[in-house]
């Protein structure tokens, strides 16, 4: 299961409009073991531009943003990136987001509201080649 | 004319006494007075042709009311000859409750006065009535004197039934109109309220979504602060304990404000409208606690293993929310007798019998409805509180949406004895573990890495042990999931060849779930993820790994 894992530390980059967030975000992940920051954009389009430079290994992505459809973005990104795996990072809990997520290619769903924990844990799956889904994600996926 | 003429008119309208018009050929006054008494017999016998050929009733009577001529008309219109008639009183067609009419009809005629279209009802010779337009004009002698009169009787009954149909069509209309004016009212009003939930719902959602957006960065601060801090002394870990609780509090509450949210996009019948009683409970709570005063309690008892319920998790909230509402106003008015009491809600949900049902009570014990206030409680606008402290639509708001959901909301109170709202909403149909099963092994051999951890995932919920390892196919695998170009398919039929039990499914380049063998299935590489989950699902229950509830 692991195997596809890297072994040097998960590179993330994160896509939110909201730098509340992403500050915040950048506070919890620089400071985690394993996980390297590589830094933030506010919208799609922007993820696209830094795709073209650097490539990171997970990028968080927000869904309520300006700009470019998000969903469409996952996409272009593989195709400029093509090791990337998005990981959906929203305050929006909806089934019907999180399978348009994953028809569009994300590797997973995390709920901001879910805590720090389940990030961590999201990332680091999602990072070693399984699906990566926060717990309000898995409850309203009818898991237990 | 007519009159006169009648007046000496036989039974049938002919003249009664004729003159003869033989006399003295000689005597040329009296050929002239013969000439002239016989042009006005042919007068008389042309006239008496036309009333007697005439289809409206024309009929003569005396004074006192004794007919004295009939018509082949009004043969046709009562029903009695001529022969039956004449010499017998008037009032043989005239039914009893209109007799009254008769003498105050002659009494006009006696003044010389008409009577002209008077819409009356006769009676036939048979008992039935007959709906008759009367002229009644009286008839004079040769020196003026009125010695009787002429009546004309039109059967308007056809007129009559047009009319009354007419009025029947425009009284159907006018309830028609009514009914729909009734009914627009009523959407206008629903169209209204659901406007106001609509906006409500979306301000909640909205301000749920950005409290979320400040808790996270909130929590990530205090984290940093907390762990620079960490182990400085027992009153900072106190207050680092509080400020988290409260956080805490306010990611809940901003859950359950989210929880409030009506997604037009949502639709009942997919899996987004089941809720799961126990976990909403867990988010649904501090909003439903904003509701009640500290002075009430908020109680529940929602089983961990009652099934889902078949109605979206929001939808729920707005419903017990209401409930809850209701409840606490209905308690705030109450003049407590001893400090003792103590305001209760309390949520609870049970397993009908059948168990196809939830029942989901809100019950409090406050001061109860009376029958009246209970038969009007779910009206819109109905409100026995101030405007201003209510809109009147709590309960139709929860009404509505447990008839959206299919389900029924009963209600129970009795004046002094608190109120009771059952909404019963059905089961959620679901998958479930099959109890009698082990779990089952799968192999996901599967190039693409995103799309085997989406399987295995996916494969993992359908309680399957799932192996992604293609280097060796486990023997008692049940089932194997493939990609690749066609001949792979020879892969997957040696697999279910080898064991009876086995299916596989192949993610190849044909499209949609065509089963290629009984137990092979090919899906397109792109196929959506639900349509792979519905396949999935198939195979699961087939095999006995999941059971349909």
């Amino acid at each position: 299961m692991m195997s596809d894992a890297p072994a040097k530390p998960i590179r993330i980059f994160c896509v939110d409009d909201n730098t509340l967030v992403t500050e915040a975000l950048r506070l919890q992940l620089s400071r985690t073991a394993g996980l390297q920051w590589t830094g933030c954009a506010p919208d799609a389009d922007s993820l696209l531009d830094q795709a073209k430079r650097e490539c990171s290994d997970i990028v968080l992505l927000d869904i309520d943003m300006p700009g470019k459809n998000p969903f469409d973005a996952i996409n272009e990104l593989t195709e400029i990136c093509g090791h990337s795996r998005v990981l959906m990072y929203s305050g929006l809990l909806r089934r019907d987001l999180v399978d348009r997520a994953l028809d569009s290619g994300a590797w997973g769903y995390v709920a901001k509201t879910d805590g720090e924990q389940d990030l961590l844990q999201a990332i680091r799956a999602v990072a070693g080649g399984s699906m990566g889904f926060s717990r309000s994600i898995r409850t309203m996926m009818g898991e237990n | 004319m007519l009159m006169s003429l009648l007046d000496k008119s036989s039974a049938a309208g002919a003249p009664a006494h004729s003159s003869s018009v033989c006399g003295d050929a000689g005597q040329s006054s009296g050929f002239q007075e013969s000439a002239s008494s016989a042009h006005a017999e042919l007068m008389r016998a042309h006239l008496a042709s036309i009333v007697d050929s005439s289809d409206d009733a024309i009929v003569s009577k005396d004074l006192s009311g004794t007919i004295t001529s009939w018509n082949k008309g009004a043969e046709r219109v009562f029903g009695y000859s001529a022969a039956e008639v004449i010499g017998k009183h008037i009032t043989i067609v005239i039914p009893y409750d209109r007799l009254e009419e008769e003498p105050a009809i002659l009494e006009k005629l006696k003044k010389g006065e008409r009577v002209d279209h008077f819409e009356t009802i006769r009676r036939r010779k048979d008992g039935s009535l007959v709906n008759i337009s009367l002229t009644i004009s009286p008839v004079k002698n040769s020196q003026g004197e009125i010695i009787g009169a002429s009546k004309i009787a039109r059967d308007i009954s056809e007129r009559k039934r047009i009319e009354r149909e007419l009025n029947e069509y425009r009284e159907h209309l006018e309830q028609l109109v009514e009914a729909r004016s009734a009914e627009l009212a009523a959407t206008h009003n629903r169209l209204r309220s659901s406007e106001r939930l609509s906006a409500i719902g979306t301000l909640s959602a909205g301000l749920g979504h950005d409290i979320g957006n400040v808790m996270m960065p909130l929590n990530a601060h205090i984290s940093v602060v907390e762990n620079s801090l960490a182990g400085s002394s027992e009153d900072l870990r106190e207050h680092f304990q509080a400020i988290h609780q409260s956080v805490e509090y306010l990611q809940s509450l901003a859950n359950g404000l989210r929880l409030l949210a009506i997604d037009p996009d949502d639709d009942l019948r997919e899996v987004n409208g089941v809720t799961n009683l126990s976990a909403w409970w867990g988010e649904a709570e501090p909003l439903l606690r904003t509701a009640l005063t500290k002075r009430f309690r908020l109680e529940h008892d929602l089983p961990d293993d009652l099934p889902p319920a078949a109605i979206p998790p929001h939808a729920l909230t707005q419903a017990v929310f209401n409930l809850v509402q209701n409840a606490a106003q209905a308690l705030s008015g109450m003049k407590f007798e001893s400090s003792d009491f103590i305001g209760r809600v309390r949520i609870a949900a049970r397993q009908s019998s059948d168990r196809k049902s939830l029942l989901i009570t809100v019950s409090d014990n406050g001061p109860g409805m009376t029958a009246e206030v209970k038969a009007h409680c779910v009206e819109p606008f109905f409100t026995t509180k101030t405007r201003g402290i209510s809109t009147g639509l709590g309960l139709a708001v929860v009404h509505g949406i447990v008839q959206n959901a299919n389900g029924t909301l009963d209600i129970d109170s009795v004046p002094g004895n608190g109120s009771t709202f059952t909404m019963i909403v059905p089961v959620a149909k679901r998958l479930e573990v099959n109890p009698d099963e082990a779990k089952r092994k799968a192999i996901v051999d599967v190039s693409d890495p995103r799309l085997r951890a989406l399987l295995s995932h996916e494969l993992a919920l359908l309680n399957y042990e799932v192996s992604a390892s293609s280097s060796r196919i486990a023997d008692d695998a049940v089932l194997l999931v493939i990609d690749g170009a066609p001949e792979r398919r020879a892969a997957a039929a040696e697999f279910v060849q080898r064991n009876q039990d086995a299916q596989a499914l192949i993610i190849g380049t044909a499209c949609n779930g065509q089963p290629l063998s009984s137990r092979m299935v090919e899906v397109g590489p792109n196929v959506k993820l639900e349509a792979v989950r519905q396949v999935l699902r198939n195979i699961a229950c087939s095999t006995g790994t999941m059971q349909q509830r």
